[in-house]
């Protein structure tokens, strides 16, 4: 069992401007491939995505 | 045959079939079968033993016999920590976990049934001395009976009145009627718990039904035994499905999150009304010098 527990492992989102910092970003052009590449992310992280505003996605480890 | 052969031998085979009356295995497969189930077997012969014996040495004057009854209660103690040991180990490969709670509560009601069989062999040899064979037979049949309603728990019917509630979406937020359970952003996640979730609220009937059910050993009890039965919609690697419970912080109604292989709603009514009431779990305020002013 990982240790790592409530921590941001990777953000996605559709809106450059308003993400930044040192943690993995993942821009994403639409919509769609926002859902895809979060959906991604979540199975291979083992992490959930949490939508924190509209086209905002962030990938968290329970 | 020897009168002492009679007592010891009516006590035992007594505390034997109440050990073997209270072991029944059911849906939740605890004890495991076969070995646990014969790990509690060979115990409850030696607990039986004891008990029909220390007729035998007290008739004998033989008093400091009693002190194996501390090494019994030594024993069985260790019964205890071995339930403790075996269950908190598997729990973290459930896919709903038991909770310690639940575990404690598990590991308690062992130990407590090896003592209630010594107390029936006991009983049951003392009452062959003083009468005869038939009499320690009805003495022991009556202590049976008083074994398995003293291990008969209270369930959560008693406690809270249960109905369904609606499972829906605000935004990426998961509902179950008014109360908030998780967020969760992806639309096939969202699909998903649509199709295959429920969602019950409890509301308490007083409140030591509300101080019972804020612990979250006794939620966890509840989501673990509707998974048992219904099975669960979800799987390592799936971390957007979780049947979940959250309470109303206002009212102390807790809204619960399920996700059933098998969506019936009337079967998992049913299922969370007879969730035992965990005994470490369990609070009375009402009992208190000084009560809160809700009663109902």
């Amino acid at each position: 069992m990982s240790m790592l527990n409530n921590f941001i492992l990777a953000v996605c989102t559709t809106e450059k401007d308003c993400v930044s910092g040192s943690g993995p970003i993942f821009f994403c052009h639409t919509e769609e491939e926002l859902q895809k590449t979060s959906l991604y992310l979540e199975k291979i992280l083992d992490a959930m995505a949490h939508e924190v505003r509209p086209g905002t996605m962030i990938l968290v480890k329970h | 045959m020897h009168k002492f052969t009679m007592i010891i031998l009516i006590g035992a085979l007594c505390g034997i079939a109440c050990r073997l009356y209270l072991l029944r295995t059911d849906y939740r497969q605890y004890p495991t079968y076969p070995h646990g189930v014969v790990i509690h077997i060979a115990l409850g012969v030696i607990a039986s033993g004891l008990g029909a014996m220390l007729v035998a040495t007290l008739l004998k004057k033989d008093y400091t016999a009693v002190t194996f009854l501390a090494l019994a209660a030594q024993q069985f103690r260790d019964v205890r920590n071995m339930e403790r040991q075996m269950l908190t180990n598997v729990d973290a490969l459930e896919l709903v976990p038991r909770g310690a709670t639940y575990i404690e509560g598990i590991a308690m009601a062992f130990e407590g049934r090896n003592y209630l069989v010594i107390g029936t062999a006991f009983f049951a040899a003392l009452a062959t001395h003083l009468f005869s064979f038939v009499g320690g037979v009805v003495v022991g049949l009556i202590c049976i009976w008083l074994s398995h309603w003293l291990m008969a728990g209270k369930t959560l019917e008693t406690m809270v009145n249960i109905r369904e509630g609606s499972v829906h979406f605000q935004g990426p937020n998961l509902f179950v009627d008014d109360v908030l359970i998780y967020n969760t952003g992806l639309k096939d996640s969202q699909e998903r718990i649509l199709k295959n979730g429920l969602g019950f609220i409890l509301e308490p009937k007083n409140a030591n039904g509300t101080v019972s059910l804020g612990n979250l050993g006794q939620r966890q009890a509840i989501l673990h035994d509707v998974s048992t039965i219904l099975g669960v919609y979800r799987d390592s690697g799936e971390p957007s499905l979780v049947p979940l419970s959250k309470r109303d912080l206002n009212t102390g109604r807790l809204a619960l999150f399920l996700l059933p292989m098998d969506k019936d709603p009337e079967k998992a009514q049913q299922i969370i009304k007879r969730v035992p009431v965990l005994e470490n779990s369990y609070r009375k305020p009402l009992k208190a010098e000084v009560r809160p002013d809700r009663q109902l």
